[in-house]
């Protein structure tokens, strides 16, 4: 536990009301007002919807009735800002743009988006502004496509999807990253009888928005993407798209530290066990000039090094062969287990998972395609596992090179304001129930004291070998934060699975 | 709104399986097996990529800019997209034989009619069974009176020695005979515009 104090702050870009009906939005100027928040929620939703956020602010600090706001841009800024006062006796206020003490190279702005919806509140208690708005996605969400011309792709697909945000005004300043340094693929590549006249173009449907384009291109490429911010060099925070996978490829060292008994409260923690446990996934894409529908089944024909590090087993045997290429290998389906009636699995019979099938349109490269199978088993496979914990620290631990609880204060600082959407985390359970057994550094010994404690055998000797194999690297979906003026900061957190089979549990 | 109204609006398909538009751009695929073309989607000027579908796969009429196009999107996916008809409109109005209930196929302006295998340029015009019917009946008569005359008048005169000579009357008769056949020739075999080939519709005499 420690001492913060937390601030919130929200620079309000208003475009006021003219009361003129024909007058050009676009000709208005902008007012920037700042503002101290009583309240302030920041909801990171999942990667393909919209970020939300809602700022309650005192009627006294923002006396603004909503007829007299035609349009509002919104920077939220949180900081922990260590004293509650200068040494000069003022009041230590948060200072939008300023640096963090973590990090002095990031601003403390965490939010950008606009206001969908203000409100204002009179009681006998209150009185106060609310603003509910989204961040920039809505912009994307909310604008419909209508250059109504195809759209060319090929050039790599960052580059594409900055094309086409370029096309419109709105858009136009938003950037496109790639943190992973992945290499960008140019869809038009992939086209049957690429090079041809016409080839090469996404068609778009009537209604399509600009968001659900870009997603579908990254579908495409095998990547996911979603809104997130950046800092730009002199500190100002712009709406930044992230292209990246599912699975995150981080190293563990840089995964933030959650402790259940020390940093965390309200932890719970799920799995589906009947739904998702054994599926395969099949893409496939159908290519008219072939008379062709080419498949990829995932985990059978997957890359090798995709697999490996995905944990299944490798099959030699089918390296060589016509079937056998450079670039895949091929793995065995997953499978079902067939029960005996007493209960026992039958192996003799195997029984494979249902495959999962998704069509994906003009793909002619079974790499590719591979490639988009992977991605999509990345994210059926995080829905395994999930839960959620609320956190009322504002800064954090990154692992260091171990994952044992007495590394929790040797990783770097970090700053929970700045956590980040697919932000891999470490989450322990420090509740001294497991302290007995985990003295106890063999299976056998733990066996042994499972034994003195009443349970069978065989039962003993199954917890002694599967006791904390499971691994305690999770991946961040979504959270909420929020800075309330009374009751401080709070992150909530939704969380999955990560795929990370590097896991050796207690032995 | 009430709940079922928004559940509706959730729900409610956007996705097009069938279009009409006007054809703007026209690309045949390097391995020549498809023609992709732009299509302009009415009334919203929405502009696709689709794949040109004919008649049959060896009955084929390439579209032109500006014709009426059916765009069909199978799943009702903008990807999936097909041209499955051209329609007729003011600029193509439907052939006149064909307004009578006949089966006509008439080619575009200044484009023509091939009958043949895939892999050949028919290059053999057809034979125009009138005009080839007028020339026969004309040859025949020409030929009937050239024998006529031969078994009816004076075909020689004179006597020189073994020598004989034509009768003039006769030299005029064949002489006139000759040049009719001499116009036959030019209006049947010479000359483009008359002669018994069809100028529009070919085909190759086949294995």
């Amino acid at each position: 536990m420690s001492y913060t104090y937390p601030q919130a702050a929200v620079e309000l870009r208003i475009l006021p009301e003219d009361f003129k009906l024909s007058s050009d939005p676009v000709l208005q100027s902008q007012h920037r007002i700042i503002v101290q928040a009583r309240n302030v929620t920041v909801n990171v939703n999942d990667y393909k919807t919209s970020d939300t956020f809602s700022v309650e602010i005192d009627y006294k600090s923002f006396p603004f009735d909503p007829r007299l706001i035609r349009a509002c841009g919104v920077v939220i800024y949180i900081q922990d800002m260590e004293h509650l006062y200068n040494d000069d006796g003022s009041l230590n206020k948060i200072v939008p743009g300023a640096s963090t003490r973590i990090n002095p190279s990031v601003s403390n702005a965490v939010a950008i988006g606009f206001v969908d919806e203000e409100s204002i509140e009179f009681d006998d208690s209150k009185r106060t502004v609310h603003f509910e708005g989204r961040d920039t996605t809505a912009l994307l969400i909310d604008q419909k496509y209508t250059a109504n011309k195809p759209i060319p792709l090929n050039t790599p697909i960052d580059v594409a999807i900055k094309n086409l945000l370029a096309s419109f005004a709105a858009t136009a300043a938003i950037e496109v990253s790639n943190p992973l340094g992945l290499e960008m693929p140019t869809l038009a590549k992939y086209y049957p009888d690429f090079g041809s006249p016409l080839a090469g173009q996404k068609n778009t449907g009537s209604h399509e928005s600009y968001w659900e384009i870009i997603q579908d291109m990254c579908s495409r490429a095998g990547l996911i993407c979603y809104m997130s911010t950046k800092q730009l060099s002199d500190k100002t925070l712009v709406p930044n798209l992230v292209l990246t996978t599912p699975r995150n490829r981080k190293d563990t060292k840089d995964d933030i530290k959650f402790i259940y008994g020390v940093n965390v409260k309200n932890l719970k923690l799920k799995r589906k066990i009947g739904r998702f446990k054994n599926f395969n996934i099949q893409v496939r894409s159908f290519n008219p000039i072939e008379k062709d529908v080419l498949i990829a089944r995932i985990p059978e024909e997957a890359e090798r090094s995709w697999g490996i590090a995905y944990g299944f087993e490798y099959n030699p045997a089918i390296t060589s062969g016509p079937t056998a290429t450079p670039s895949t290998t091929n793995f065995a389906s997953v499978n079902i287990p067939v029960l005996k009636p007493d209960g026992s699995v039958d192996t003799s019979q195997v029984h494979v998972a249902p495959y999962i099938t998704f069509n994906i349109p003009n793909i002619s490269d079974k790499d590719q395609l591979i490639r988009i199978g992977q991605t999509v088993y990345e994210q059926y496979s995080m829905q395994q596992l999930e839960g959620s914990f609320d956190t009322f620290e504002m800064s954090g631990r990154t692992t260091s090179s171990g994952t044992g609880l007495s590394k929790y204060n040797t990783g770097k600082e970090y700053d929970l304001a700045h956590i980040v959407k697919q932000q891999t985390i470490c989450l322990e359970i420090d509740t001294g129930d497991l302290a007995s057994i985990s003295r106890f550094s063999s299976p056998g010994l733990r066996a042994q004291y499972l034994e003195q404690r009443g349970y069978d055998r065989e039962t003993a000797n199954m917890f002694a070998n599967i006791i904390g194999k499971f691994s305690p690297r999770f991946q961040l979906k979504s959270y909420s934060m929020t800075v309330n003026q009374d009751s401080g900061f709070k992150l909530s957190a939704q969380f999955h699975s990560v795929i990370d089979i590097g896991n050796i549990g207690l032995v | 709104m009430n709940e079922l109204e928004l559940l509706r609006e959730i729900f409610k398909s956007t996705d097009l399986h069938i279009g009409v538009g006007t054809i703007t751009q026209l690309g045949i695929s390097q391995s020549k097996a498809v023609l992709r073309v732009m299509v302009n989607l009415l009334p919203e000027n929405r502009q696709v990529v689709a794949q040109m579908t004919f008649a049959d796969v060896y009955s084929v009429t390439f579209p032109e800019i500006n014709d009426l196009a059916i765009v069909l999107f199978s799943d009702g996916h903008p990807d999936n997209a097909w041209v499955v008809k051209v329609c007729n409109s003011k600029e193509e109005p439907i052939p006149l034989f064909a307004t009578t209930g006949n089966t006509m196929i008439s080619p575009r302006l200044g484009k023509l009619v091939g009958v043949g295998r895939a892999t050949v340029t028919p290059t053999e015009p057809f034979v125009l069974g009138n005009v080839l019917l007028s020339g026969l009946t004309n040859l025949i008569a020409r030929l009937d009176a050239t024998l006529s005359r031969l078994q009816s008048g004076v075909i020689c005169w004179g006597s020189l020695g073994d020598l004989s000579y034509p009768h003039p009357l006769f030299i005029s008769d064949i002489s006139a005979i000759q040049e009719d056949l001499a116009d036959m020739k030019e209006q049947y075999i010479d000359t483009a515009s008359t002669n018994i080939l069809s100028q529009i519709a070919f085909t190759e005499r086949g294995a």
